[in-house]
This record gives C-alpha cells, structure tokens and sequence, in this order.
C-alpha cells in the first residue's frame, strides 16, 4: 500500500472517452447502444481536453459507441492534436470511406483500432452482415494513407478457433497490433447472455492450445498482441471467471469517462456509487484526487473490486499474475490428473503445516506425555479458526459463568 | 411455543457470545433492507428520502442477499423498507423469490400505492407481515407531518387489505406502525380505535429517532422531541394503552413502553436498554450495510457474508458497544441473550414446560451442555495461547 499511495497525487497517463453511447450496428456482445446516454457538447469536451493537458495526461482515446456517429469527432481529434496528445480512436470501421479516411488523416490522429471478430462469416454473424468486407476495406484505406490501424479482438465461443486466423488477416491488412479482450459482461444489459459466450471447459482447454500458437505466429509475423502472460490466462478466466481481486495499477494510471461525462475509477467499476464527478460539472483537476476519489479507492483497496481481464489493463499482467508454465501444464492434463494433483497438494501442505505446529508445540518443555496430549487437542481443535479478541480479565471472568452454567444444568441432569 | 427450546437457547448463546467475544457466531435477526429510496412522499422526521437519492438495489442483489440468507438457516426476519417499496416495480418479484426461498418477509409501506389489486396481491404474496405507518388518529396530524391526502391512503390501504385478508381466509399479519413525537403524542390511544374498527391486527409504537446517521446523536432541542408538558401527556397516554393492551391486546409492546419516557427525558441508559451490535443490520439501497450509522462494507462488492466480518465491522460494532444513549429502536436489541444465567434459566423453564418424555429431556440438556462447552473450549483456547 506504501507504494501506492506515493503514486496517488498523480494524474493518469490515459484517458479512454466514450464519446457518445449511439451506434450504427447491433453486435450480439454488446448492449451499448440500448443505453441511450445523454452526450456532451463539443465545448465542454474541448475544456475537458484542456484539462486533461495541461495536468500531463498522454493519451486520450475515443471510443463509444460508434465515435464517428459524432459530427465534431474530427474537430474534437484535431484539438487534442494540438494539446500534444496522442490520439487513438476505437470504432467498427463500418463508416469508413475514402472521405473520412481523409478526414482522419487531416485530423493528426494517431492510431485506429478496428475491431475484428474472425473470418468474414464469423465476423458478420456476430456484427450484422457486410461489416467484416467494410471492417477490412477500412483497414485497407487507412494504410494506404499511412495511418497506424490496430485490431480488437473480443474471444469468446463464437471466435476462440479463429485467433490465429485474426492474426494473419491483420498482417495482411497492415496493422501493427492485435488485442485480444475476452468476452465480458461490462457491456451487456441483459447479463445472462454470459452464458453464451463464455467458453465451455472442455473448449478451454483447447483454447489453450491456440493461444500458443498465437504467440508463436505473432512473434514469427512481428504482430505485436497483449503480454503472453495476460493472454495465457484467458483459459482459466473462462473457466473460472476472475477471482474478488484487490485494485490495480489501472486505477491510477487510466481514467475512464462516459459519454455523459461521468468519471469513474474504472470500466469495472463504472457504477452509482463509484462515480467519481461529473467532467460537465466540476473541472478535471478537481474531480481526479479528489476526497471523494481517494474514498472510493480506498474503499476498493480494503473490499476489493470485482477483477477484470480488459485488455486496456493488459500491462499489469506481466507482473501480477499466475505462473502460467503452471496453469498450462494444469490444463493440459485429464480431469482425474488434475483432481490427484490438487489432492497431492493438500496433502503436502497439510503435512508441512501440521510438522510445523507440532514442532511448535513439542519445543515447549513438558513431558513427552503431555505434548503428545498438546498436539492431539490440537489436531482436535484445529478446524477452530475464529479469531476472537478479548481481554484475559475479560476471558476468565466468562469462563467463570460458563462454568456455573454448566453447573446449574449439571444439577437438573442429576435432580431428574 | 413454536421454537423449540433447544434451538432458542442456542440463538440466544451465540448472541450472547458474539457480544461478549466480537465475533459473529450469531447472523442477524432482523435484517431491513432499504430497496430504493424514491418515495410518494417526503415526510419531515423522515431522513431516507434526503439522503442517498438515485440508488436504488438491482433485483440481482437482492436475490444474491437472499440467497445468502437462505443459506444461513438461522431464524431472521427480512423487512423490505425504503423510501417506498412498491414504487419499485419488482416488488413482487423480490417477495415472490423470498418466499420461495422460505425467508420471513416483511413489508413497511406508508400505503399510497396500495388500491385495491395490490392489497389483494399482497395477500395472496406469502408475506408473514405488512405495516402501514400511521402517525396519527386525526386527518390533520397525519397530513401535517406527512402530505395532504396521505391519512386518507393509509386508512384505506388498511381497510382494503382487511378486506381481501377476509375474503382470501388467510395472508399476512396486517399491522400499524406508529412513530411516536411531539405532534402525536396526545392522539396515540385514539389510534388504537381507529385501526381496530379496520380490522388491524397489531399495533407498534416506537419513539422518533432524530439524527440520521448516528443514532446516538439524539439531541434533546430536536424537532418532534416529546418534551415539557408532552411528557405528562405521554405517560396518560402509555397508562391507557397499557390497560388496554392488558385486557384485549392488539398492542404488541417490544419492550416496556415507560421507557419511552426516560428516553424522551433523555435519561435512558444502558442498565435499562442495550443494544446487541450482532442482532440487527440495514442494507442500504446502495447496498452498503450499516448499524447504528456506521458501514460495515457493500455487498456489491464483496457480498453479505464477508460484510459481516470486515474490520469496518469490527469498528462499527465496538462504537455500539460504547453507546451510551440508547435509542430504543428494540429490533437492535436481545435482552434475553444479555446475561448468561438468564438464558439458562429460560432454558430450563422452557424445557419443563415442553411435553417430552423425561428420557429424552435428558439428551436435551446433554446437547445444551455440549454448545456451552464449545465456547468454554474457545475461550481456554484463546487463554493458553496468550
Ligand atoms: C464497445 S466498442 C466501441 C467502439 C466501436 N464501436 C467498436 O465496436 O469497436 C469497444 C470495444 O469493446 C469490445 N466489446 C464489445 N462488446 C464486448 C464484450 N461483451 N466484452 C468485451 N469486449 C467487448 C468491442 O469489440 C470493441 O473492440
Ligand atoms: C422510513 S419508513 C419507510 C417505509 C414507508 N415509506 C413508510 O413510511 O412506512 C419506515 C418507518 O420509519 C418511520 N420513521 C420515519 N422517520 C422516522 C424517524 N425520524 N424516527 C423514527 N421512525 C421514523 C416511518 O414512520 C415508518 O413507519
Ligand atoms: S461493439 Fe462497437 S460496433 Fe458493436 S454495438 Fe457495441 S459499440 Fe457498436
Ligand atoms: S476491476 Fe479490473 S481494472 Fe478495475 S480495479 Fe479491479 S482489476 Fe483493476
Ligand atoms: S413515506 Fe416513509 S419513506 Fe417516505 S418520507 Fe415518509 S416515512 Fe419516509
Ligand atoms: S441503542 Fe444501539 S442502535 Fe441505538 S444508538 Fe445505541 S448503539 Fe446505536
């Protein structure tokens, strides 16, 4: 935690703008557009834009939604351009032609991240048809104007086979990067969709398999993807989903604001009571630091946040998580291996934890009689773990009553 | 007797040694979860609705919380307030899933909402309560500390719900609940005619509490505070109602109403009332839980269970403990688990009254002497060890 809160003064490196909450397609992932959230005026973007600037923020990204719906998005580019920003611009690529290929190039902006789901077919069962042909076509456009373009990924049951297939087509098209975001649940109103597209267990294993050679042929094609770390524990997020985590880096290093302006800890977390401000109410230097804000982590860094895989946090993987030579060697074996190598565990912790107590109880000086007495109470009362904190005074005195109480039911048992 | 004496002396010990040892053996017995805190009115004692506004607890959350609950097995009541809880649109769903999960739910509502289909859905829900609240015998008090028109709902809530509680043969406990303070206090027996015409069948009364999110704050120059001349009125009026409760009930007192009295003079103390931090906790509708103000943690976050353990509990607990102006909200306290002796000898009063056959009395006690040895055992423990 020290080193935490020597960090907190800071302003985040990166700001990610949902721009506005309309889309033009209707992907089967994602619920965004039923959300019909207000949106901000270009002034006030423009003064949030300022803000973030001159606090030291690097990059903004504008997301949505579909960010190129918003007649200003250009204006909007050019002006974070001009704040020494960099730029990065997330959309499904269906609204670029030739013009707003242009217009984006005029604009300064530096990246764009298109998403793409797989092959054609995949593509457009997921995202409606012809959205694969102009997804790639818009691709296409960017690099001809030397535009840098990125590829999102969501994996889930629908496209965990076609990864690799994700990674040639962005070779072929140019890009410099592929993301890879599993499925979550962040987007969706109706949360039992889940169920669809989380990966059955048995896939998980197989998805494992992939995963390896993902990272094999984008080392050999020089694709850059996530940390292999993150993208090796994707299978066990799929089969377990993420345990109660305690925060992360992300909390102070990106800053998430919706499209109605309101800023929160992060995408996890976007929530009533986790709001943070309101960037149309309160200026940006005032909301990021703020007590309120400092509350609210504190509040995540004692309860815990729900943990998340977002590929936009994907960094803090490399240091935080499992090892995976492990997990993957756990996945690839049978159910009836796997079950033995749990039980060997517990066995073996069981055994060293019960040596060192009993080492610990045998040290004292008694008669080997009573430490054997010693370590059977205890095996007998290990199951016991309740931390309870009382005062010997206090402990004496209850124990006094309680033996008078036993007393007094003693006697009806004899009286009867 | 419902409750086998067994099953009581075993909650009464665990809430006894939770108390006295900080740490939950005991779950809650009164749970309030507050499900939204919109409301038809505005009531001026009344703090919900000028706190906390624009939360509200999914559905999704609730049903975890019962599900949790469920679970526990332990003998609790779930009172769904809010705000008003049938602004919700879910309501019925949220009962509907408690009582498929056999909780025992309960409902305060101050009525407006309750036209003649919701009385009878109501009725028909499996709910083990409703309350209506009523604050005043005449039209005008209750208007006046409520909104104009809202005497005129409450009244016909009531005798809507007696009426399809009638026609349906059974269905909830049909109850009023009355704040008692300055504006009232004359009028508090009057109610007891009001409702009994209706067809109510249990009256509540419990003093106004002041401070909002600390109960113990309750500072005497307060509004609504019954005081001066008040205090005589008071005690007539507890004098009648005792007499009557004596002779044909309805009343249910959860505690000896003169100390109604002595809170409102402000001399009440912990010798004539405690508060028992493990019997009650209020599940806010940002799905924070609190007792007595202060937070033990969000469910959202890390769910009922890990709640009721947080250091914040701990913290909030220990302040109960230091409380040194109770506040008389009885469902916060279990003074039949407050001494040791006395539990024992409930027990033992219960189990000779219970029909069993002498043989099987003895296993009884046996089972008895068993938990009280568990927490002997825990207690030595924690001894040898320091
Ligand atoms: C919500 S979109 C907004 C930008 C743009 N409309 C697009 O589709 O790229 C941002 C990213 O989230 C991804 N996404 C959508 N639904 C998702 C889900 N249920 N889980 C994880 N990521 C999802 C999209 O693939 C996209 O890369
Ligand atoms: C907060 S209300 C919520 C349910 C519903 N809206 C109603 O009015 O019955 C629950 C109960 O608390 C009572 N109440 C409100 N303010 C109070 C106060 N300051 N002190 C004690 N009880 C209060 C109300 O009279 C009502 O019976
Ligand atoms: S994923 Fe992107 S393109 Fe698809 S509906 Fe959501 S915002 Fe629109
Ligand atoms: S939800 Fe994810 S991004 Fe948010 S704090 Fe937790 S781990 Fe970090
Ligand atoms: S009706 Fe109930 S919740 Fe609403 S303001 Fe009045 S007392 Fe409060
Ligand atoms: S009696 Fe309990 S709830 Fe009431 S003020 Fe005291 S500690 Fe708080």
């Amino acid at each position: 935690m020290k080193s935490l809160s020597k960090i907190d003064y800071l302003f985040p490196k990166e700001v990610i703008v949902s721009v506005t909450s309309r889309c033009n397609l209707r992907c089967r992932m994602c619920d965004i557009w039923k959300s019909k959230k207000k949106e901000l005026t270009t002034e006030i973007w423009k003064r949030f834009i300022d803000d973030i600037s001159a606090v030291g923020v690097k990059t903004i990204v504008f997301s949505g939604g579909e960010p190129l719906l918003r007649q200003d998005i250009f204006e909007l580019i050019a002006y974070s351009r001009e704040k020494k920003l960099n730029v990065c611009l997330t959309s499904n690529g269906t609204l670029i032609d030739n013009d707003i290929a242009d217009k984006l190039l005029s604009s300064g902006i530096g990246v764009v991240n298109i998403s793409l789901e797989g092959p054609s077919e995949v593509h457009n069962y997921l995202r409606g048809g012809g959205s694969f042909e102009k997804a790639v076509a818009a691709l296409e456009k960017l690099r001809q104007r030397g535009i840098e373009t990125t590829v999102a990924t969501v994996v889930s049951r629908y496209n965990y086979r076609y990864l690799k297939e994700v990674i040639k087509f962005a070779d072929i098209y140019g890009a410099t990067t592929v993301k890879f975001q599993p499925f979550s649940n962040l987007f969706l109103e109706d949360k039992t969709k889940r169920d669809k597209f989380f990966l059955l267990p048995q896939q998980c294993e197989y998805l494992a398999e992939i995963i390896e050679s993902v990272i094999y042929i984008s080392q050999k094609r020089g694709i850059s993807t996530n940390p292999p770390s993150y993208l090796r524990k994707m299978p066990l997020y799929f089969r377990k989903g993420i345990r109660f985590s305690k925060g992360c880096k992300a909390l102070f290093y990106s800053c998430p604001v919706d499209s109605e302006g309101n800023v929160f800890p992060c995408w996890m977390l976007a929530r009533k009571d986790m709001l943070i401000g309101n960037i149309a109410q309160d200026r940006f230097e005032k909301l990021w630091g703020s007590n309120l804000h400092k509350e609210i982590k504190r509040k995540i860094f004692s309860y815990g946040c729900p943990g998340c895989m977002m590929s936009c946090y994907d960094e803090i993987f490399d240091n935080r998580h499992h090892n995976s030579a492990k997990i993957r060697k756990l996945l690839g074996i049978s159910f009836y291996q796997r079950k033995l190598h749990n039980l060997a565990r517990m066995l073996k912790s069981f055994i060293y934890f019960s040596i060192l107590r009993i080492r610990f109880y045998t040290r004292a000086k008694l008669t080997f009689r009573n430490k054997l007495k010693r370590v059977f109470t205890h095996l007998k009362n290990r199951k016991v773990r309740i931390n309870i904190k009382i005062e010997k005074k206090e402990a004496e005195r209850l124990v006094k009553e309680i033996e008078k109480a036993k007393r007094v039911l003693k006697q009806y048992l004899e009286e009867s | 007797m419902n409750k086998s004496c067994l099953k009581k002396f075993e909650e009464n010990l665990a809430y006894h040694f939770s108390e006295k040892l900080n740490y939950p053996f005991a779950m809650p017995h009164w749970i309030y979860i507050s499900l939204s805190h919109r409301c038809t009115y505005n009531c001026q004692m009344c703090g919900v609705v000028k706190i906390l506004q624009g939360y509200e607890l999914p559905f999704k959350i609730v049903k975890d919380t019962f599900d949790t609950i469920a679970h526990w097995r332990w003998d609790c009541v779930i009172t769904l307030t809010g705000g008003e809880p049938f602004l919700r649109e879910d309501i019925f769903k949220i009962i509907e899933y408690g009582v498929k999960k056999k909780l025992k739910i309960e409902v305060i509502s101050n009525g407006a909402l309750i036209n003649k289909g919701v009385a009878e859905k109501i009725i028909k829900s499996g709910l083990r309560n409703i309350a209506i609240s009523l604050d005043g015998a005449r039209e005008e008090t209750h208007d006046h500390i409520r909104e104009k028109g809202a005497f005129k709902k409450a009244v016909r809530a009531l005798q809507y719900l007696s009426a399809a509680k009638k026609q349906f043969g059974r269905g909830p406990q049909i109850s009023v609940w009355t704040t008692i303070m300055k504006e009232n206090v004359a009028e508090l027996f009057d109610i007891i005619e009001l409702v009994r015409d209706i067809g109510v069948e249990c009256l509540v009364y419990h003093p106004v509490i002041v401070a909002q999110d600390d109960m113990q704050n309750t500072s005497p120059d307060a509004p609504f505070w019954v005081r001066g001349d008040n205090i005589r009125v008071l005690k007539e009026q507890i004098d009648k109602i005792v007499d009557y409760r004596d002779k044909y009930g309805l009343v249910a007192f959860l505690h000896d109403p003169y100390l109604w009295i002595k809170y409102f003079e402000n001399t009440l103390t912990k010798d004539d009332w405690k508060c028992n931090p493990f019997v009650f906790i209020n599940i806010g509708p940002d799905g924070e839980i609190r007792s007595c103000g202060s937070s033990f943690g969000n469910i959202k976050d890390i769910g009922l269970d890990a709640c009721l353990t947080t250091s914040l509990a701990d913290v909030a607990r220990a302040k109960m403990k230091q409380c040194t102006r109770p506040c008389l909200q009885t469902c916060w306290a279990r003074p039949e688990a407050d001494y040791l002796d006395e539990i024992v000898n409930t027990f033992i009063k219960d189990l000779n009254q219970e029909l069993l056959p002498e043989e099987r009395k003895r296993i009884v006690v046996r089972e008895a002497l068993m938990l009280l040895d568990k927490y002997e055992k825990l207690i030595k423990n924690r001894l040898s060890l320091s």
